[in-house]
This record gives structure tokens, C-alpha cells and sequence, in this order.
């Protein structure tokens, strides 16, 4: 593309508007989420680990709710 | 790619065993081992823990069958937690308070949310008592809900849930290989 038309990547460019980092060497946000910006820190894990025991939790009494139903 | 404001996905939101407590799940994500051809001099990186020569894959699932997302080429003896760090630092974004179900060889964090290790699928549990009680079964059906084979506690029953929810990017592979065989086909120099 480059040798026979340079001008031709103008169309793909977008005018060069999307070049512009607003928060240049921060993580950029989106709708679909962010990257990581390292690795897993024991803080995180320990907050995963409290949110899963919530929901294995959670989810042990509404299965014993469902078997008291089931055998009632 | 998935996004924050994206519906639940009606896999999820129709069965009373999964909602609401896996209703911020994307998918599922797992590794799965292809077979390859590298060089002489990075053949033994590529030795997997099964003795074979294989590229790692690291895939996303949603629970309509669809990959997310694939990074293929790594050595088999990457193991797939690396394979997702090296990834969610550079292009597998995942929305806040979104997360993927993933197997025992990823470790918990926000955005992966990992059985309880050392606690036995009850999967396997049911299908071995099937084994054994398979004249049974055509009695009984009810088998399933014997009170010797319920889940004991929290931590088998999450694992039972989390194992079949997650069980449609096995799914997945299974459906892949298939179709491909040359997928499975292993190298000969």
C-alpha cells in the first residue's frame, strides 16, 4: 500500500484522530474492561477468595432451601 | 469482545443451579494442547506434561459456544496461568466485575474465578457411583439425589456448579478437534 498509493492509508487512519493518547502511560479504559498492570497482588486474591466463599455460601443454603422443598 | 453492560447470558440466567450467583460470568477459559512441529533446538520446550510435543492454547468460551478469544504458539510446557498473565497484560480485556470460570490451574482473582482446590468434582464422584450402580439406575433414577452422593458441603457443591457451567469450553475443544482432526494428528519427522 505503501509503495504504489501512500495517500490510500489516509482511509484507514481515520484522519489520525484515534492516534491521541488523552492519558498518555495510564491504563486505557473501555467498554470491554482494561489490561492487567501486573501481576496479581495478595490483596486481590485475598477479595476473590472472600467472594467465592460468599457465593459457594449463598449457594449451599439455597440448595438446602430446595431440598427442604423438594422433600416437603 | 464481551462488554460491561452486555445482558446475562440466558445459560446462565435460565438454570436455578447457576443464577444469580455465576451471572457475571463471561465464559469459560482453559488451555488446550495442539499438536506441532518446532525445531530441533525447541523441541524440548515444547514437551507437554503428557511426554508429547505440542503448542499450549489459551482459549475464551462464551457459553453460546463462540471463542472470545485465542492465543495459540506457545510451547507445551507453558502452563495456561502464564499464558492468561502474558495475555491480560497485553489484549484479553475483561470488563470490572466481569470474570471467566477457569479450572485449577489459574489462580484466583478478580477476573477468574477458581474451584476450591483439593475438594473432588462431584461430577466424578456421580460418575463413578454410576459405574458401580448402574443396574440401580434403571430402578431408580433418583440416584442422582441419594443422600450418599449430595454434595457434602459448600465447597462440593460450588465445585460441582462451577465444573458444569465451565464445562462448555471442554465443549468447545471437543466440538474443535473433531471437526479438525489435524488438530490431534501427532508429528512425525
Amino acid at each position: 500500500m505503501m509503495d504504489h498509493d501512500p495517500n490510500d492509508i489516509d482511509h484507514y487512519l481515520d484522519g489520525g484522530k484515534d492516534n491521541f493518547d488523552p492519558n498518555p502511560g495510564q491504563p486505557q479504559e473501555n467498554e470491554f474492561g482494561t489490561l492487567a498492570d501486573g501481576a496479581v497482588i495478595q490483596a486481590e486474591k485475598n477479595w476473590a477468595t472472600r467472594n467465592r466463599d460468599a457465593i459457594a455460601q449463598a449457594m449451599w443454603e439455597d440448595y438446602q432451601q430446595a431440598l427442604q422443598e423438594r422433600e416437603s | 469482545m464481551p462488554g460491561v453492560d452486555d445482558p446475562i447470558s440466558s445459560y446462565i440466567s435460565g438454570q436455578r443451579r447457576f443464577t444469580p450467583w455465576f451471572n457475571n460470568a463471561i465464559g469459560g477459559m482453559d488451555g488446550t494442547h495442539i499438536n506441532s512441529c518446532p525445531s530441533a533446538a525447541d523441541r524440548h520446550a515444547s514437551h507437554n506434561h503428557k511426554g508429547g510435543v505440542s503448542q499450549n492454547c489459551l482459549a475464551c468460551v462464551s457459553f453460546t459456544m463462540r471463542f472470545l478469544y485465542f492465543l495459540s504458539g506457545w510451547e507445551g510446557s507453558a502452563a495456561d496461568a502464564a499464558m492468561y498473565t502474558h495475555s491480560h497484560l497485553v489484549d484479553l480485556t475483561i470488563p470490572p466485575g466481569k470474570f471467566y470460570l477457569v479450572d485449577a490451574g489459574f489462580w484466583i482473582c478478580d477476573s477468574l474465578l477458581v474451584p476450591y482446590h483439593g475438594v473432588h468434582y462431584h461430577l466424578a464422584e456421580w460418575g463413578h457411583a454410576n459405574t458401580q450402580c448402574a443396574l440401580y439406575i434403571y430402578i431408580q433414577v433418583s440416584i442422582f439425589i441419594s443422600p450418599n452422593i449430595r454434595p457434602a458441603n459448600r465447597e462440593e457443591l460450588f465445585n460441582l456448579r462451577h465444573a458444569s457451567a465451565r464445562n462448555v469450553v471442554e465443549q468447545v475443544f471437543g466440538v474443535l478437534k473433531k471437526c479438525w482432526g489435524i488438530l490431534n494428528l501427532t508429528t512425525t519427522i
